[in-house]
């Protein structure tokens, strides 16, 4: 159970975050300002932003998953999660020439590019792909902290943890919009990393580096650290495939992502900022790996006693830190993972609503709408974004380890969209049926998930279904332009 | 192992590599933040 001066920290934080988020209600004048903060956010602030909002509590919990199960293995993730956003801030490969263009969301992009319809569609394919993709993000961190406050995962305690959160986040998303979400997401990457560096070195005080290295030696072998090795948790195409979604989709396609890119105020400006969270992306990756690496050393040696049937690999993170941490240092932590929660989901929550109200309710709408209606419908779709991840992280059956979840509800959009932005930025003859043609492909990814699968009565790999969907993507892009070319040419 | 060499390195680079990054970006960030809230109304 929390302590006192525990609970003292989170309230504080908690406060503090939400009192940000309303004073900054009266200063939105318009959708640029709700959706972009006005696009005049300077590059260290973009930074810190981004990696606050790419680091989620449900990232942690997932990455300690892998780490728990994988060991040192799992550590190739962090090192693409690195250096592919490195190359793209290098080359500004995507994201530059996307923010040169001046558009606010990825369906803006294609609708200059491509048309109306390929806009509605995008947007219908995005949001359809992101809200499921989040499904599971309020589920996982509510066990987390129930976890940390030693309430059963499998209790109504952890549905009264989710309406909490949900109420706290939704409240001040709603009022400030993108501003307050880059203010408190500065606040949160702040607490975030210093939650990260302290627990890790205090992990390593407790187990020693020696220790930790040879018990993964000793009980996984070499699967636990060579990730090519097929007999282990991961495997060539498994590593293939992380080299796509962890590197160049979480960074250059993941609209959340983008949308951080394209809030800047220059192109120069998303390139430096993708060449510093580079470090980010590694470390939001490595850490919680180690720290699921950590919880499996722990429960295998000093803490052999502690450990009981119940204790599922995604648990053990919670199980381990709530014995690890002392006074104060737990109500830091637990203050740190709910930000790194907030962060996430009030990213999450504007860039669906937005793309739904932007992308697919305006343009559909016989004589447009005005900022003021754009606003409050953003608004409602936020609440009723959150009304749905609240049911189906109550209902859904699962199956799936979380990230393999993630990466296939992600695939849903990213697989087409890959190839509707590369074609369409570096492709003269793209065309407007390729691009089409492309998103349409890409809802093959359902077939990853569990209760898919279980339907069609098949078994097949998720990396396997997501590298079969990528390549149906481009076939289709292709042939589409090349049999279908445009008659006109694209605004852009 | 090699591995286990490639591991230690990149664990122990990437926290002395983060704690600088996030040091230059929480000060230089929190001067970006100053002109957005000054810049806000």
């Amino acid at each position: 159970m929390l302590h006192a001066i525990d609970w003292t920290i989170i309230v504080a934080y908690l406060t503090i975050t939400f009192g940000l988020g309303y004073s900054l209600k009266s200063h939105i004048h318009s959708m640029k300002d709700f959706i972009g903060a006005g696009q005049r956010v300077g590059p260290w602030l973009s930074i810190a932003t981004m990696a606050g909002t790419e680091t989620g509590l449900i990232t942690i919990m997932y990455s300690a998953e892998k780490g728990y199960l994988g060991g040192f293995a799992a550590f190739h993730i962090a090192v693409v999660g690195a250096a592919v956003p490195l190359i793209v801030g290098m080359t500004g490969f995507i994201v530059a020439r996307l923010r040169e263009t001046g558009v606010l969301t990825i369906p803006e992009y294609y609708n200059l590019r491509f048309g109306k319809s390929t806009r509605v569609l995008g947007g219908v394919v995005l949001v359809l792909a992101g809200v499921l993709n989040m499904g599971l993000f309020l589920k996982v961190g509510a066990m987390f902290i129930a976890g940390m406050i030693g309430v059963p995962a499998s209790s109504i305690g952890v549905a009264i943890i989710m309406v909490i959160l949900l109420v706290l986040v939704l409240g001040y998303t709603m009022m400030g919009g993108m501003m307050s979400v880059i203010i408190t997401d500065y606040l949160q990457f702040v607490l975030l990393s210093l939650g990260f560096l302290v627990t890790t070195g205090l992990a390593i005080w407790q187990l020693g580096l020696g220790r930790i290295f040879s018990t993964i030696s000793i009980e996984m072998g070499e699967a636990g650290f060579n990730p090519f090795i097929s007999t282990g948790e991961f495997g060539l195409s498994y590593v293939v495939w992380m080299i796509f979604t962890a590197g160049l989709v979480s960074c250059a396609i993941w609209p959340t992502a983008v949308a951080r890119a394209l809030t800047t105020d220059s192109p120069e400006t998303t390139k430096k900022q993708y060449r510093w969270a580079s470090l980010s992306f590694l470390v939001r990756f490595m850490v919680p790996y180690f720290w699921g690496i950590c919880a499996f050393v722990f429960f295998k040696t000093i803490g052999q006693g502690l450990w009981t049937q119940s204790l599922t690999p995604i648990m053990a993170l919670p199980a381990y830190l709530s014995q690890l941490l002392p006074i104060g240092l737990t109500g830091l932590l637990m203050a740190a993972m709910i930000a790194a929660f907030m962060s996430t989901h009030d990213s999450y929550l504007l860039c669906w609503s937005a793309v739904i109200v932007q992308d697919i309710i305006a343009p559909l709408k016989k004589g447009g709408l005005d900022d003021a209606k754009r606003i409050q419908y953003t608004r409602w779709g936020i609440l009723g974004i959150g009304v749905w991840i609240l049911y189906w992280g109550l209902v859904y059956p699962g199956g799936d380890a979380i990230w393999d979840y993630m990466a296939v509800t992600g695939a849903i959009y990213f697989t087409g969209a890959f190839s509707v932005l590369v074609g369409g930025l570096y492709w003269k003859r793209a065309s407007r049926v390729g691009a089409n043609a492309a998103l349409v492909s890409g809802l093959v990814a359902i077939v990853g998930l569990a209760p898919a699968q279980h339907l069609l009565g098949v078994s097949w790999g998720s990396a396997k279904v997501g590298l079969v969907t990528v390549c149906l993507s481009i076939l289709a892009m292709i042939i589409g332009s090349l049999v279908w070319p445009d008659l006109k040419e694209s605004a852009l | 192992m090699i591995w286990i060499w490639i591991w230690k390195i990149v664990l122990i680079g990437g926290l002395i590599g983060f704690t600088v990054m996030v040091s230059v970006v929480a000060v230089k960030g929190w001067g970006d933040l100053k002109r957005l809230w000054l810049d806000k109304g």
